[in-house]
């Protein structure tokens, strides 16, 4: 659980990124941190990670501060960060090497994820694209069945299959005890496997819902001109029409556009 | 069982041998390229320059102390993932604690540093004059060298001050390379021995005003580590020169292992 009270950090002697920031995020839960470039994503989940530490104001997770960087903390926790690097050694021998530091690491998960994406135990880094290393990271972070999983822009660089891999893989490997925080800015990727929403913008926290509520609230429809229909709240151009919001005023349920109420919210015509 | 966070020798384990393992080849790289240069430092240099050394553990002493330096340079390069942002977060977030982290490059860079340098130039002289001993030069019996050993190094120190002193002063050095190296990222090696040899030049310097202007009778002359001031024995060998160095290196060793803690604790990336 992510316990966020009254934070306010800054870089430097720049304006505060976050200024009395405060949100909860319960386990089990499968969350997409959205924003635009600059929201302050990226910072939230190094926050989180403990890689840096707030100036003002309480961050707890499992009840540990991050910043403290405690051994215990840290085996709870896996971070993939959106540029990452790797040492010049194989597949094998970078499992062999860091899996005893996370207590449940599961090896067999680990070799299956490997299969699926059709990575071989004897391949060296070096040797390996973006992507394939990407999935290596993916593969891992799974495998070591930490609490909290931090995935910034996890689908980055990756190919349409894999992208699609990586939401099966993902959605069959996460148990209920854990939280995975997924930061993207390519919202299609996670749309389905997500199962709660925050939104950022200039470090303010403008949502935090879960799907089912957002999919109780709006229909995400097409129409192919806007005139007549004073239900809706938001719409855009699309090739075949309109990509629209409407109120959900009765007990329909549409599939959830998250780009479309991504942009929404931005464009503060929802919250 | 919860562990201690501060220090558990089972993870410690674990994560040194990680680390090792996910390093090895930057070490053997480096014990290999140390390793054959200094072979062909010895080389050159005991076919080249020995025999205008008036006693040869002199040129011996001259090796040691260019050794020394590149011990230095090995010391200023612990924390290699310092140097890029990417690589000190990945570090940062594995599973240890701060203290663990911090021994673990202790050990590599300075215990392993040191052992690794006493153990390769001991090797390296002894394989050059072996080599050299083979040649047409030396087998006519016109030159000879004679072997590195222990009764050439306790001659190769002949200052009054104790050995152990020396030793201390060597580490103190070392530590302070290990702990200022964690204060820069880009150019880390350079800025840290900068760095360092600032901070001894500025010692040596207010040592040898300190004594011109307290002792002003016999110190006509500035000159940097000339010190002429009155030494008292204290207690065998130990007078108070030695005592007052062994004191100031005392507390830059215990000063930059605190420091180098606290700021290995503090980073942020």
């Amino acid at each position: 659980m992510i316990e966020i009270k009254n934070v306010s950090f800054r870089y430097g002697k720049h304006k505060p990124l976050f200024d009395d920031f405060s949100l909860n995020i319960e386990d089990g839960r499968i969350v997409g941190l959205l924003g635009k470039n600059g929201a302050g994503k990226s910072t939230l989940l190094r926050l989180i990670a403990g890689l840096l530490s707030p100036q003002k104001g309480e961050l707890l997770v499992n009840a540990y501060k991050p910043g403290q960087r405690l051994p215990d903390y840290l085996a709870s926790i896996y971070m993939i960060p959106e540029e990452f690097s790797l040492p010049p050694v194989s597949v094998d021998g970078y499992v062999k090497a860091l899996s005893p530091l996370y207590p449940d690491f599961d090896q067999e998960k680990m070799s299956s994820i490997l299969e699926e994406f059709e990575l071989n135990r004897r391949d060296k880094f070096h040797k390996l694209s973006h992507g394939q290393r990407k999935k290596f990271l993916i593969a891992f972070a799974f495998a070591s069945q930490c609490r909290l999983l931090i995935l910034d822009e996890p689908t980055n660089g990756l190919d349409i299959p894999s992208k699609s891999l990586f939401r099966k893989v993902m959605v069959r490997s996460v148990g209920e005890q854990q939280l995975v925080l997924i930061s993207t800015h390519q919202v299609k990727d996670i749309d389905t496997i997500i199962d709660s929403v925050v939104t950022l913008d200039k470090g303010q926290l403008v949502l935090q819902d879960n799907i089912e509520n957002i999919g109780r609230k709006y229909l995400f429809e097409t129409a192919s001109d806007l005139t007549g229909d004073a239900r809706i709240i938001y719409s855009e151009k699309s090739p075949s029409g309109y990509r629209i919001i409407r109120a959900n005023e009765g007990n329909d349920e549409t599939k959830i556009d998250l780009e479309l109420f991504f942009n929404a919210i931005i464009n503060k015509t929802i919250y | 069982m919860k562990q201690n966070s501060f220090f558990s020798i089972n993870r410690f384990g674990r994560f040194l041998s990680a680390y090792m393992q996910l390093n090895y080849k930057r070490y053997l790289y480096i014990i290999a390229g140390a390793f054959i240069a200094f072979y062909a430092w010895f080389l050159f240099f005991m076919n080249n320059t020995l025999h205008h050394f008036d006693v040869q553990y002199s040129f011996y002493m001259s090796c040691l102390s260019m050794g020394a330096l590149a011990l230095g340079a090995f010391v200023g390069s612990a924390f290699p993932e310092w140097s890029d942002k990417i690589k000190t977060g990945n570090y940062l977030l594995l599973p240890a604690s701060t203290f663990e982290k911090a021994l673990s490059q202790f050990l590599i860079y300075i215990v392993g540093g040191i052992l690794f340098f006493c153990v390769i130039f001991y090797v390296d002289a002894h394989l050059a004059r072996w080599t050299l001993m083979h040649t047409e030069r030396y087998i006519s019996g016109e030159h000879t060298i004679d072997a590195l050993n222990g009764v050439m190094l306790s001659k190769i120190y002949q200052s009054d001050e104790p050995w152990s002193l020396i030793l201390w002063i060597i580490f103190s050095i070392a530590c302070l390379l290990f702990s200022i190296r964690l204060f820069f990222s880009r150019f880390g090696l350079v800025k840290t021995v900068i760095a360092v040899g600032a901070i001894l030049f500025l010692f040596f310097f207010c040592l040898t005003f300190s004594s011109f202007l307290f002792y002003a009778d016999e110190n006509t002359v500035f000159r940097l580590l000339d010190l002429k001031t009155p030494v008292h024995n204290v207690h065998k060998g130990w007078d108070n020169v030695a005592i007052l160095f062994f004191v100031f290196f005392g507390a830059t060793t215990f000063l930059s292992l605190c420091l180098a803690y606290f700021k290995l604790k503090e980073k942020q990336v």
